[in-house]
């Protein structure tokens, strides 16, 4: 899509004035959810987005059930009101497909098998949307497992690179995603780096490619950092307040 | 240990060869790695390496466990329930619920029927005696036992009268194996 929108200015300034290599502001909070088993809430720019983590707890029909291990069942939804021009509420092609990648990415990370037959639901639920919802929305879901006390071989974090006037540049935003040339998230386990949830949306190049994967890891893990602050924030100060 | 250390899922806490994986830790690639939120302990006299908790944790059953359980089918030699609640637990139950109760495990003294003390629909309290391979439940004791049951004739709840359990609605009178709080219904949540 080719437009006369500049989306890099002549000082490498992008349209928010960040710079190249630059996330926007992010708001992690444990535990907003009495009810939940575990809970997050995130603001990511302009994105607002709440997970709620069920379970483990009995898989029901029992047909779903697995007699090894647990099943893991994400629900991405977006709110009426999340975008500009309302959106029809229900399921509909973009999100079932955004449940099914976050489902196997979590997965992946979780230790299913010491619960047979169990299944953990997670719901991601986007209350105001600005592009790299489901990066947002995974890595809310990831601090909603840790919140629930769910094993997990590692915190997973997501995080977009994408091309825009053609430069790569981390975390796009609303117009960038709209009238730039790609997005590409990336969802990683931090620890050992390995990629747990890959798309890619528009055209790169294999160099620009690459590039755009290291610069998506890098931010992934900027990101991680906030998520362990905030949950030792809830945990490491409540048991401070107890002593 | 003097000073705990809190960790975060999938820190690296030890090798494999120093110490075993405990409760809340997990082995990957030849180290024990931890696998949720908690502060790191070893247990010095069995050589364990443990995360303690501090998120609440999934509810799993385990023996000795104060349960819930809704009377699903009574049969000759058994009942078969399906368990609710673990008491003073906030969260629901990880796993299988399905458990049965012997009717040796029923009560103290002979019990020549299941039928006799459980009907279908029936509330009860009981504690748990074997979780693999199958779950198993006993209600021998007097705090265990029925704690809320309904009239078979007219499904009002019934009270506890001496050693009967009689329906206020149609004066019937039934018997159970009773709970010493029946009635009481608290449910610690």
């Amino acid at each position: 899509m080719k437009s006369d929108i500049k989306l890099i200015d002549k000082e490498g300034k992008r349209l928010d004035g960040r710079k190249r290599d630059e996330l926007r502001p992010i708001k992690i909070e444990v535990g907003p959810l009495y009810r939940a088993d575990g809970s997050c809430y995130i603001e990511w720019g302009g994105n607002k987005i709440l997970a709620a983590v069920y379970g483990p707890r009995e898989a029901l029909p029992r047909h779903i059930q697995h007699p090894l291990r647990a099943v893991v069942n994400a629900r991405y939804n977006m709110a009426s009101f999340s975008v500009e021009d309302r959106k029809r509420p229900g399921p509909d092609r973009r999100s079932t497909e955004i449940s099914k990648v976050i489902s196997e990415a979590l997965e992946y990370v979780i230790l299913t098998e010491q619960f047979p037959r169990a299944m953990i639901d997670i719901n991601i639920e986007v209350l105001d949307a600005e592009a790299g919802t489901r990066c947002a929305g995974l890595t809310a879901a990831a601090v909603a497992l840790a919140d629930a006390g769910i094993p997990m071989r590692d915190i997973p974090v997501a995080c977009a690179a994408g091309k825009i006037d053609g430069q790569v540049v981390l975390d796009l935003g609303k117009e960038e995603d709209n009238f730039g040339e790609a997005d590409l998230p990336v969802a990683i386990a931090p620890r050992t780096d390995e990629i747990i949830l890959l798309q890619m949306d528009g055209h790169l190049t294999v160099k620009e490619f690459d590039e755009a994967i290291e610069l998506a890891i890098k931010g992934a893990h900027v990101v991680s950092e906030l998520q362990k602050k905030a949950l030792l924030a809830k945990y490491a100060v409540a048991k401070e307040v107890k002593q | 240990m003097s000073k705990k250390k809190i960790v975060m899922p999938g820190d690296v806490l030890a090798t494999a060869e120093e110490l075993t994986a405990g409760d809340g830790t997990f082995e990957e690639d030849g180290l024990i790695k931890a696998s949720r939120l908690g502060e790191y302990v070893v247990d010095e006299k069995s050589r364990v390496a443990l995360v303690t908790p501090l998120t609440d944790v999934p509810t799993v059953l385990k023996n000795g466990d104060v349960v819930l359980a809704e009377v699903k089918n009574v049969k000759n030699q058994m009942v078969i329930v399906d368990v609710v609640h673990v008491i003073n637990r906030k969260r629901g139950i990880a796993g299988n619920v399905n458990g049965t109760i012997r009717v040796s495990e029923i009560a103290k003294g002979y019990v020549k029927e299941a039928g006799t003390e459980y009907r279908t629909g029936d509330i009860i309290k009981a504690k748990v005696i074997q979780v693999a391979p199958s779950l198993q439940l006993s209600t021998k004791g007097k705090e265990y036992g029925v704690i809320r049951a309904l009239c078979s004739v007219c499904r009002s709840p019934l009270e506890k009268v001496n050693d009967y359990l009689e329906c206020k609605q149609c004066g019937n009178r039934e018997r159970r194996k009773v709970a010493i709080d029946y009635g009481k219904g608290h449910l610690n949540l």
